[in-house]
């Protein structure tokens, strides 16, 4: 039964050509950018509305656009100030590409991304280096995101300096203070990056990034380089530093249990785009999307007498380049029916806060 | 002593003292270039090579400085090898003296060829053969009837008379008289037009008949040539070694000046005799050694002249040119100097100038009015044996001599003077009055192979006992008064004299010495101060290239990897194309064009080092190219733009530094590579030229077998010099890159 439904969906799909796909997709981009600006809550440190970001596929000599890689395909939160907002799904999803879009290092393609009511996007290059302190990243690889040649009160100061956060006279004893409050020392200050452990590079990033008084920081990935006893401590810090200073976060990850322990609100990707998003209660108590349910079936439980009930997901994820019509996750779902594969479904607001986006529920 | 002890017992019972986290011997860091200095110096590979390429600067750089040789000095060796010096020959040829034309000499060969018989001449002293040649009659009379070698004087005719239309006309009379006009005009009435040759009282006549008159000749009284197989060569030496003393001229001239009649040189008396007019005599031990005669020289004076656009122009011109009348200048001037008188006017009455005389220890100054020297007289010396050089061509002189040769006379009397005459056996020697030789007299003919060689008396004499005692080696006295031995050669009747010569070679390829303590390379240059220069050209390529390489590298691949897009294409093509240039058949064929060219050695450096760079520069680009790209896309780098850091500070504090290390070392390690390509460009020939060197050029020698078997001490030291440069700088290019690498710890 499932797999006839399948074999009709893939014939529906190549009933299209790509030339008509590209064009559907050209409108749609269209039809995201006239719509109007959402409503600001002042609760809400980040709104994001319906955010698209596709790659162009060039092909040929004179690099003709032919398609897009879908890598954000219409992705809608909020983040109340104050709270962590845990980003979850598989590799290639599309985690990274919302936090580097949020903060304005690759251009969005529609959509709207609104810090404090201001969308980012629209900002003129002199306000939005400006605004760069306000929003912050702490990268995954603690290796390769702090600059060799420079000292640490360097990588850490050197921002700082720029954006005039303290005066100059007081730029000693600051940095001391911040580098104290991430766990380091203040006689690392004249030290290089390579003079450190991976946990002492991911402290020094935090450490960056706070010296800078921010609202907001995306964390993508920021411990999955390191081993549990170091991200524990890492975790730990920034959650101590959330309450010290009243952090908002975006929290990129694949570990479900980290993301579980940070994470006011968690969202869930499967292709570019958001399949579930719900406080971390609910959705942990009642995970509704087949693929929500999947992926916290891998959680492991650490107790060897408990027998996990195991989602088992059949293949792999498919290409953003060319995703499966309909709802993308129906090649892979369990639950799938027969319009899965024609309509991609809509993101309804299921119980109060808990949204979803999968026919199951209409 | 004993306290250095205590105070270390003193520490060594000290309980280790804990280390806080914070202490500062602890936290001290060292600032970013100390570390590197620091690991740089920790690596002995890199130290070694740094003090190969400071050997290697000093060397080249300094070298130069201390070396005594210059850059292109060529050593020369002085050899000694056999060479011709001088050829003897037994004379065969009769050798006339005197006026004695080619038709008269063809003739006399002739006249004497009759009366050969079996190969040898049969005469009698005294004999008188008639010839003629052309219409003119000759008489042979013979000195000396030897059979190989006879002397002969040759005598015209004179008109004596001539028998027109039947009247005598005489026109000698001293040999004409009556008896003599009867036999002739007895001739002429016979009508017999044979009948030429009359005898009259011994005088023998010979008639030249024609339509109209006869002519009669009766033969010279005095000879006007004689022809002789000897040759006479002046003996008389020492003069010449004398007149080449010019400290003993200036004495003299000195002495003259001064009015002195004798003067000591040496520890020989000399004495002066004569006056200034006809020119004094230096003699030394009775016989007359010089004839010093007054030499004039003019001066050169300023005159004014109406120059071309008719303003006046001055002009030097000699003085000698303004005057009308030089000699009655001269004769002046000399009547002033006998009236010794320092002044005279000269001139014409209404316009005379006046003329000061000033002696000087040696000469005479004339000076004019403007202070202008017009004339210097200084003293001109003659040999007294050019005298006697005269003699040579003397055929009144030979006359004489040989007649008292063939005499067997001891002595001679020629124009008033004695002269002596001794036999040596085969050859004869000619004395003046004072006794002295003055000239040899043989039948041997010599000649120098060259110019510079002048025979000696004493070659002559020596080359000709050899010849006739038939050796084949002999020693004598040469020009320079060194006593030198020679070897004859007899080729085809003529004695081949030669001698070991002193001869400049380039001393080339010669082994390592004390002198050169590498030794001289083909072209006769040092190549230890070869090398010197070489090495500077070698090392100043190298660096120029890689700075040239930098530049464009640089430029060009940071533009291209930090803007990217349709920039990044054009560029990385633009690259490519540059790459698909063959780089040695361009460099062959640039090197031959500049051969073509005559481009001079200096623009060749320039041109080599400016195509090297042109050539070598898109590895780098694609180096720095490929960095940036990479570094770009690097975490820090989108931390950076996160944190909101300018664009500039971005490039230059994030960008730039982490781009250096990498230039820096291979910049390096290229600088070996582009030494290497200017010494294989300098092998191939087409590097830097004479005089100009480099280590390449250097090796190129070895293209020559030989001094790839023979002369190792060529070419090896400048591949080592090579080697080691190169390898120097590849051990730093390590340590460079190890001490930049922060990864590496320690």
């Amino acid at each position: 039964m499932a797999e006839s439904v399948k074999k009709e969906a893939a014939e529906e799909v190549a009933q299209l050509s790509r030339a008509e796909i590209f064009q559907q997709l050209k409108n749609h981009i269209e039809e995201v950018k006239k719509e109007p600006p959402i409503q600001h809550d002042p609760q809400n440190v980040l709104e994001v509305h319906n955010l698209i970001k596709y790659f162009p596929i060039k092909t040929g000599l004179f690099s003709r656009v032919t398609g897009y890689v879908r890598a954000v395909d219409g992705v809608s939160f909020n983040i109340k100030r104050g709270t962590t907002m845990g980003l979850v799904g598989e590799s290639g999803c599309g985690k990274t590409t919302v936090g580097k879009t949020i903060l304005r290092l690759t251009d969005k393609t529609a959509g709207q991304v609104c810090f404090n009511g201001v969308e980012i996007h629209d900002l003129p290059k002199k306000e939005m280096r400006k605004l760069r302190p306000k929003i912050q990243m702490i990268f995954q690889d603690p290796y390769s995101s702090l600059s060799p040649r420079l000292p640490i009160a360097e990588i850490i100061g050197e921002a700082v300096r720029e954006h005039n956060i303290v005066p100059a006279n007081e730029m000693d004893e600051y940095l001391d203070q911040v580098m104290k409050q991430c766990g380091l020392q203040p006689y690392h200050k004249d030290r290089y990056p390579h003079e450190f452990s991976g946990g002492q590079r991911q402290r020094i990033c935090i450490a960056r990034s706070i010296a800078l008084k921010p609202d907001f920081i995306i964390c993508d990935e920021p411990v999955s380089a390191l081993d549990v006893s170091i991200q524990a401590q890492i975790i730990n810090l920034m959650m101590d530093l959330q309450k010290e200073l009243g952090l908002t976060y975006l929290f990129i990850s694949h570990d479900l249990s980290v993301v579980q322990h940070i994470s006011d609100t968690i969202g869930v990707m499967y292709l570019g785009n958001m399949v579930e998003y719900a406080s971390k209660k609910q959705i942990f108590a009642n995970p509704l999307h087949p693929y929500t349910e999947a992926l916290f079936s891998a959680i492991p439980i650490p107790d060897p007498d408990v027998k996990m009930k195991r989602v088992i997901l059949q293949g792999s994820i498919p290409s953003p380049a060319n995703p499966p019509s309909g709802c993308k996750f129906h090649t892979r779902c369990a639950k799938c029916m027969g319009i899965c594969s024609k309509v991609a479904p809509k993101t309804k607001e299921v119980e109060p806060g808990h949204f979803v986006a999968c026919h199951l529920y209409d | 002593m004993s306290n250095n002890k205590a105070e270390e017992l003193k520490k060594q019972e000290a309980p280790q003292e804990e280390m806080k986290l914070d202490d500062a011997r602890r936290v001290k860091v060292l600032s970013p270039g100390m570390l590197v200095f620091k690991r740089f110096i920790r690596n002995k590979l890199a130290v070694a090579g740094i003090i190969i390429l400071a050997v290697m600067f000093v060397y080249s750089f300094l070298g130069p400085l201390f070396s005594p040789y210059a850059r292109a000095q060529i050593f020369t060796k002085d050899v000694e090898e056999p060479g011709k010096y001088a050829t003897g020959k037994f004379n065969t040829d009769s050798r006339f003296v005197g006026d004695a034309s080619t038709r008269v000499q063809s003739a006399v060969l002739k006249a004497l060829g009759k009366t050969k018989s079996g190969g040898k001449y049969v005469l009698t002293a005294g004999q008188e053969i008639p010839f003629t040649a052309g219409d003119k009659h000759y008489t042979l009379k013979v000195l000396n009837p030897s059979e190989t070698a006879p002397a002969c004087a040759i005598y015209g005719s004179d008109l004596i008379a001539t028998i027109s239309m039947g009247k005598f006309t005489q026109l000698d009379e001293t040999r004409v008289d009556a008896g003599m006009q009867a036999v002739l005009m007895e001739n002429f009435e016979s009508g017999d037009k044979k009948a030429t040759e009359i005898e009259y009282n011994g005088i023998k006549i010979s008639a030249e008949v024609t339509k109209l008159e006869r002519k009669y000749y009766a033969p010279a009284q005095e000879p006007m040539a004689v022809s002789t197989f000897n040759i006479y060569t002046p003996t008389l030496g020492k003069v010449a070694e004398l007149q080449a003393d010019t400290e003993f001229l200036h004495s003299v001239s000195a002495a003259v000046m001064a009015g002195e009649t004798a003067l000591e040189y040496k520890g020989v008396s000399y004495g002066i005799s004569g006056d200034a007019v006809n020119g004094y005599v230096l003699s030394a031990n009775g016989s007359d050694l010089f004839i010093i005669t007054r030499d004039f020289r003019f001066g050169k004076v300023r005159v004014e002249k109406e120059g071309a656009d008719g303003n006046a122009v001055t002009e030097e011109v000699e003085f000698q040119s303004t005057l009308e009348d030089p000699e009655a200048f001269v004769a002046a001037m000399q009547a002033a100097l006998d009236a010794e008188e320092t002044t005279f006017s000269f001139g014409p009455e209404d316009s005379s100038a006046d003329y000061s005389i000033e002696k000087t220890e040696t000469e005479i100054h004339v000076t004019n009015g403007n202070g202008e020297l017009v004339l210097t007289v200084s003293n001109s010396f003659d040999p007294v044996e050019s005298k006697y050089d005269l003699l040579n061509d003397s055929m009144e002189f030979a006359f004489a001599a040989e007649t008292a040769i063939a005499d067997g006379a001891a002595s001679f009397a020629f124009e008033g003077e004695q002269f002596g005459l001794v036999d040596n056996g085969a050859d004869y020697t000619i004395l003046n009055q004072a006794g002295d030789d003055i000239l040899l007299v043989s039948d041997v003919a010599y000649g120098a192979e060259n110019k510079g060689i002048e025979l000696t008396v004493d070659f002559v004499k020596k080359l000709q006992e050899a010849m006739r005692s038939k050796q084949t080696n002999f020693s004598f006295v040469d020009q320079h008064g060194e006593e030198t031995q020679a070897t004859i050669t007899l080729v085809n009747n003529n004695y081949y004299v030669s001698t070991m010569q002193k001869t400049s070679l380039i001393d080339g390829r010669s082994a390592p010495s004390s002198k050169h303590w590498l030794g001289t390379d083909v072209n006769g240059m040092d190549v230890f101060t070869r090398l010197m220069y070489g090495g500077r050209v070698s090392l100043i390529v190298g660096f120029v290239v890689v700075f040239f390489e930098l530049f464009l590298g640089v430029i060009i691949g940071g533009v291209s990897g930090y803007f990217g897009g349709v920039v990044d294409t054009c560029l990385m093509r633009f690259v490519e194309l540059f790459n698909a240039i063959p780089f040695y058949p361009m460099l062959i064929i640039l090197g031959s064009v500049m051969d073509n060219l005559h481009v001079g050695a200096y623009q060749r450096l320039m041109m080599t080092m400016v195509i090297l760079g042109i050539l070598g520069w898109t590895g780098i680009a694609r180096l720095v190219r490929g960095q940036i790209l990479s570094l770009r896309e690097q975490d820090f780098m989108i931390a950076a733009e996160a944190t909101g850091i300018r664009t500039s500070r971005r490039i230059f504090r994030h960008l730039i530094p982490n781009v250096m290390p990498l230039l820096i070392v291979n910049a390096t390690a290229s600088l070996g590579g582009i030494i290497l390509t200017e010494a294989t460009l300098g092998f191939l020939g087409l590097g830097v030229k004479y005089p100009m060197a480099s280590w390449g050029s250097i090796i190129n020698q070895v293209n020559d077998m030989q001094v790839m078997k023979t002369a190792w001490w060529i070419w090896i030291p400048a591949g080592l010099f090579i080697l080691t440069t190169v390898l120097g700088f590849n051990f730093v290019g390590d340590g460079l890159r190890d001490a930049f690498d922060p990864k590496m710890k320690r």
